[in-house]
């Protein structure tokens, strides 16, 4: 018999668990991998539920209400995802796109509203790196405001970052990548189920040197795969995590954002990502750094903590005297701002600060509108593209015949083009349990069952998405 | 009177090949010269934008045609946005 105090504690903690803001426990998997399981190009499929934080990021065509699968994502929070820079090099527009979460399987081209455990979401914004090179695919990075909120759970749970004070990854590492991209590099569609592979971080030297890629990766990439190829990521996984798993957490921290490569998977050519830790500061001073700090986790090196600014062993000897090797460039050659410093000269600023910090530039956000909210708050009017009572789907109009061309002008933020088509969202708003009735079931859970731990059990009751 | 309903049959004809010519990713302009300039890097991003090229074959984004032009040495137009 519980007296009413530890029920109330513990009712108070699964009120607090309720997750629909995502912000407890991140990296937890609600089915593990199979370890091992060694064998994207070369890959496995992935269990659902492996991986809660991958997103499928789906280019919508307004003319016929359909879905295509285009990039990979990472869920920060129930309001952020992170992705790559490029995946919005020619769809720049927030309409132009939909957020699919929760999924394995997806369907190439569908028009038909998710089913549950999946959510659908609308962008609310798009936040490029306001330093993104197109050409050379320099910080190859992009976070996504996500409308309405999406409600976390057994399937849907944010992924994490690494320490302000991690440093680079440790290298050699064996680590995974996941998506829905090609499953060799001359296939036609999208792989139509999420897979999951193991690869290696590589040392950025080897991966830039002549044989490799030829100076052309830069200290805020990281590089992974195998020197004889076989297994790696192509296209359709851009914008995907590279997950290493951290030894005291035992949770996958997100180190990379999957960027390019030379074909996929072939020897000597792995692939390139964007490293995650040199953007901390960037993606703090998008999300906020109360919001980055809960999914933060990982070996933070207290006892060395210069690490995080140390410049890698070749790079600094690179500098000095001509190379024989490519050097590992500074990612950033504008001529009015230095290049990011702390990795490539001996440490001046204090080590917890990540190089990338540019406050004082204001960010290439999404081309849109400027940011007047500060991040993390829910807009105070919902945009035009969210619609509280959704319009059933618009019977689509039979093939061949005059599609509806897409609107060629948006309207301003605030207004809904008047035609514009709008699938219903599955998955919906968020629909509160009451405080009794949580209770209640807090009541039958410990009638049944005896109190699993909080951490292990994460996202393993039931939420409103089911 | 037989040539006009002629016409009117093969316009409808041409009205229904231009809509069907209307790619699933909405209408583009057919023939469009890929801007390969902008690809300085060796590889190519690893999205999924595909587009069909003159070939009839289908790249998974523009970068990825232009590295066959490139790898090939010949011209290699852009049919429309999508798959082929």
């Amino acid at each position: 018999m519980l007296p009413t105090a530890a029920l109330l504690v513990l009712a108070a903690s699964a009120a607090a668990r309720d997750n629909s803001s995502c912000d407890a426990f991140c990296g937890r998997q609600f089915r593990q991998t199979a370890e091992g399981g060694a064998r994207v190009v070369g890959g496995q499929a992935a269990r659902h539920g492996a991986w809660p934080w991958v997103v499928s990021l789906q280019y919508f065509t307004f003319h016929d209400n359909r879905r295509y699968h285009a990039c990979g994502g990472t869920l920060l929070n129930s309001q952020w995802l992170l992705t790559a820079a490029h995946c919005f090099r020619e769809k720049k527009q927030v309409y132009e796109w939909r957020l699919i979460f929760g999924a394995r399987d997806i369907e190439y081209g569908s028009n038909r509203p998710v089913k549950p455990p999946m959510q659908e979401r609308y962008v609310e914004r798009i936040v490029i790196h306001d330093r993104y090179r197109p050409g050379m695919e320099v910080n190859d990075i992009a976070l996504l405001k996500i409308t309405p909120p999406v409600l976390c759970g057994r399937f849907v749970g944010p992924g994490c970052l690494p320490q302000f004070a991690a440093g680079p990854p440790s290298i050699p590492q064996k680590c995974w990548v996941i998506g829905w991209g090609y499953l060799r590099e001359n296939a036609l569609r999208p792989s139509p189920v999420l897979q999951e592979a193991r690869v290696d971080l590589l040392d950025l030297d080897m991966c830039n040197s002549t044989q490799w890629y030829g100076g052309r990766i830069y200290s805020t990439n990281v590089c992974a795969g195998y020197p004889h190829g076989r297994i790696d990521t192509c296209q359709g996984d851009s914008g995907g995590p590279l997950m290493c798993k951290d030894s005291v957490e035992n949770a996958y921290v997100v180190v990379g954002v999957t960027s390019w490569g030379v074909g996929c998977a072939r020897a000597k050519r792995p692939g390139i990502y964007t490293s995650t830790w040199p953007y901390l500061n960037w993606i703090a001073s998008k999300i906020g750094y109360s919001a980055l700090k809960p999914i933060q986790i990982g070996p933070s090196r207290p006892s060395t903590p210069s690490d995080a600014t140390k410049p890698p062993p070749s790079t600094s000897s690179s500098l000095v005297r001509p190379p024989i090797r490519p050097p590992i460039r500074p990612p950033d050659h504008s001529p009015d701002r230095p290049p990011y410093d702390s990795l490539l000269r001996p440490p001046i600023r204090p080590p917890i600060r990540p190089p990338d910090h540019s406050p004082d530039r204001p960010p290439y956000d999404s081309l849109l509108r400027p940011p007047i909210r500060p991040p993390g708050r829910p807009p105070a009017n919902p945009p035009w593209y969210f619609q509280p009572q959704p319009l059933p789907p618009s019977p689509r109009p039979p093939s061949g015949l005059h599609p509806r061309p897409p609107p060629l002008n948006p309207p301003p933020s605030g207004h809904r083009p008047p035609h514009a088509p709008l699938p219903p969202l599955i998955g919906g708003h968020p629909q509160a349990l009451s405080f009794a009735k949580r209770l209640e079931e807090l009541m039958e859970i410990l009638k049944g069952k005896t109190f699993i731990n909080i951490r292990g059990n994460y996202g393993s009751r039931q939420t409103p998405q089911n | 009177m037989a040539a006009a309903a002629l016409s009117l049959v093969l316009l409808l004809l041409a009205r229904v090949w231009a809509a069907s010519m209307h790619s699933q990713f909405g209408p583009s302009a057919e023939y469009r010269t890929p801007n390969c300039d902008q690809y300085k890097l060796p590889g190519c991003p690893r999205d999924f934008n595909p587009v069909c090229g003159s070939d009839m074959s289908t790249y998974p984004n523009e970068c990825t045609l232009c590295m066959k032009i490139r790898e090939d040495s010949h011209d290699i137009k852009i049919i429309r946005s999508g798959p082929c």
